[in-house]
């Protein structure tokens, strides 16, 4: 049994904004909102910044979609339930499933640190008053796809997923898996990723944070730029999305993956682990890569990755490179890590439907290794397939291409 | 599917961590159990071996450590390569990195029954030709220990076959009935065994033929599947394990014994 996936809805939350078409919006118009972090852990000359949401935005945002008691969960809870019930909403469903057994839909999130961002506020406060910092206890990490499998009432499947970076590619690969199989017909799958002080310091101590602002594939690039977030999609089988004539963004045409097994702390500088993934997706879709018409690259801005990067795109797609058009969000959505594949995607599906691709901003020198056609300004490509690419720290690759969909029920 | 070579390692440690630790505690017993598993299945490392982890707070130590030292002495207090374990993840990536297996690296974090969710994974996984092998790996420190468990899931081995795993959530207690009924009749229609299965369960209001204690943690999906391979050994027929936690996640498998058939 081999289903064929759709995507149906997306709900997001970014730097950009709250909602899909501000996600959009900002990642074509390249307007993120950054913070300079100063003070507390930090000291004051400390010269980081972070993409943190707007807290009016984000309670108005949970306000539209939660209950008074969803309002009182956990953080990362709260965006995802928020970013769900967008995307429910956006793919014409009703919170339940109406049409099918909710036995039949599941859940599939991904997260970097899950809740540890109700542990850093706790301990936050504290130190604010001179109080002494509590110890680490047990998280409800979990409660983050439990709460969106029981808002939308939906019982066949909840996962929450941990990959780190590339977690919220894996959670939709996963979903999609779940479709595909045929033991579910529709998914909520996506990633979510708040604050997280213990990466800012991680990265700042592997002195891997950008002071100013991240420029992938440019010469002089210096670091990430993290940044908080959350996008969930609405995967369906193809038969039941048209059979209620859901509006169809695009297909998952397939997925590939692979491990590194190399260091908890950098990727393989031979890449051959991403090359792999790379062809795995192109493998199990029958797409070719001369078919690729454009790669939302991983693209966070450290000298090291997007050189390994740059390495498996001109191995995989050779002479062919030069021809595929290629960019990095994250200079305008940052590195929001469990939450930043699955913001790509949504930015993916939407450039299926819109035939426009987002440009990869911040470049002033591009690296001379990038083999590829990077994409500096907001260009009508219309693409038929896009590769959307996910690498993390502990070594898990991820690729996912995404297919128009040219059928009924657009 | 089949599995073999299931193996649990019990490390003492955990929080606080040993200052001269470089992974999570979890991880060690992670590593320590995949390493049995992979013996006990006569199986060497190999690259295209894909892993998936399961747990319920994951490297905890290892957070707790470089928290203390993020709070107490600032950003300049962490450790770079100490500090970058703080992934959830890490078990696994340890795992796939000292045993270098490179066909893909998952985790889940769940309840006591993310074990069975990290399972019915790895049966997608293999059914998907992902990879023919999968080291499925769950643990957590609990009460001054990490306890690790792993096996491997493959489509080519003889001593044991899974013959259906599924879970499900149950948002509302009401449903808990109804959900374990369905997960019963999913995996039974699956398995398609030719002999009804002893039925056994870590919950006391589970209607089972046998109770075993109760799960709890990345490492409890390791202790029902031993508890089902051992009976499914003794009494020669298949064994399913049904549970469901107070968190939601409603789950089982069905296990037997020494049949040399790929259901997949």
């Amino acid at each position: 049994m081999n289903k064929r996936v759709v995507i149906t809805g997306i709900g997001a939350a970014s730097v950009c904004g709250f909602g899909k078409d501000a996600l959009v919006t900002g990642v074509m118009k390249g307007e993120g909102s950054f913070r300079r972090l100063s003070g507390g852990i930090y000291g004051e000359s400390f010269q980081g910044i972070y993409g943190i949401l707007d807290e009016a935005g984000k309670a108005e945002y949970e306000g539209r979609y939660l209950t008074e008691a969803e309002l009182s969960l956990g953080p990362c809870c709260r965006l995802a339930l928020a970013a769900a019930a967008e995307a429910v909403t956006d793919s014409g469903l009703r919170d339940t499933a109406e049409d099918i057994s909710p036995d039949e839909c599941g859940v599939s999130i991904g997260t970097t640190h899950g809740e540890m961002h109700m542990y850093e506020l706790a301990a936050g406060e504290a130190a604010a008053r001179g109080s002494v910092i509590p110890q680490l206890t047990a998280v409800p990490h979990d409660m983050i796809a439990r709460a969106v499998a029981k808002k939308l009432g939906w019982s066949g499947e909840c996962l929450l997923h941990t990959e780190a970076c590339a977690s919220g590619n894996i959670a939709v690969d996963c979903g999609a898996m779940l479709i595909r199989s045929g033991r579910l017909k529709r998914v909520a799958a996506g990633g979510v990723e708040l604050c997280s002080e213990l990466s800012e310091a991680s990265f700042t101590a592997l002195r891997a944070v950008s002071k100013d602002r991240v420029r992938p594939f440019d010469s002089g690039r210096d670091g990430i730029i993290l940044s908080e977030g959350a996008a969930v999609l609405i995967l369906e089988e193809l038969e039941t999305a048209l059979a209620r004539g859901a509006h169809i963004y695009g297909e998952i045409a397939g997925s590939g993956q692979s491990c590194d097994a190399y260091s908890i702390a950098s990727m393989d500088p031979e890449a051959t682990g991403i090359v792999r993934a790379m062809e795995r997706a192109c493998a199990s879709s029958g797409i070719k890569p001369e078919d690729i018409d454009y790669i939302c690259l991983h693209g966070t801005g450290t000298a090291a990755n997007d050189a390994c990067e740059m390495k498996a795109i001109a191995e995989f797609f050779g002479e062919g490179a030069g021809n595929v058009r290629a960019s990095s969000v994250k200079g305008t959505l940052g590195h929001s890590l469990g939450a930043a594949a699955a913001l790509e995607l949504a930015v993916c599906a939407s450039s299926l439907e819109s035939g426009m691709i987002p440009p990869n901003t911040n470049l002033k020198e591009p690296d001379p290794q990038c083999s590829f056609r990077l994409v500096t300004e907001p260009e009508m490509a219309m693409p038929e397939v896009i590769l959307n690419s996910a690498y993390a720290f502990g070594g898990s690759n991820s690729c996912i291409l995404l297919r128009k969909y040219e059928g009924e029920g657009k | 599917m089949m599995y073999t070579g299931i193996s649990r390692a019990v490390l003492a440690g955990g929080i606080p961590l040993d200052e001269k630790s470089k992974i999570s505690t979890t991880a060690a017993a992670c590593i320590s159990a995949a390493e049995a598993a992979m013996e006990n299945g006569s199986y060497e490392p190999c690259e295209e071996m894909g892993i998936i982890g399961a747990y319920s707070q994951g490297p905890a130590d290892i957070y707790a450590f470089n928290y203390g030292k993020l709070y107490s002495r600032g950003v300049r207090g962490l450790r770079p390569q100490k500090a970058i374990h703080s992934i959830l993840c890490e078990p696994a990536c340890q795992t796939g990195i000292e045993l270098g297996m490179k066909g893909f690296n998952m985790s889940v974090i769940g309840d006591e029954l993310c074990g069975i969710q990290a399972m019915a994974a790895a049966a997608d996984a293999v059914a998907a030709g992902m990879a023919g092998r999968v080291l499925i790996l769950g643990g957590d420190v609990e009460s001054g220990a990490a306890d690790g468990g792993a096996a491997v899931m493959s489509s080519a081995a003889d001593e044991f076959i899974l013959r259906a795993v599924r879970t499900m959530f149950c948002g509302d207690r009401t449903e808990r009935q109804r959900l374990l009924k369905k997960t019963s009749e999913y995996l039974l229609d699956c398995a398609d065994a030719d002999a009804a299965p002893l039925v056994i369960t870590d919950k006391e209001d589970i209607c089972a033929d046998e109770n075993i204690s109760p799960l709890s943690g990345g490492a409890g999906a390791f202790r029902a599947l031993s508890a089902a391979q051992e009976r499914a050994e003794k009494l020669k027929r298949p064994v399913m394990f049904l549970s469901a936690s107070d968190r939601g996640t409603v789950g089982g498998f069905i296990i037997e014994a020494g049949v040399n058939k790929n259901v997949y």
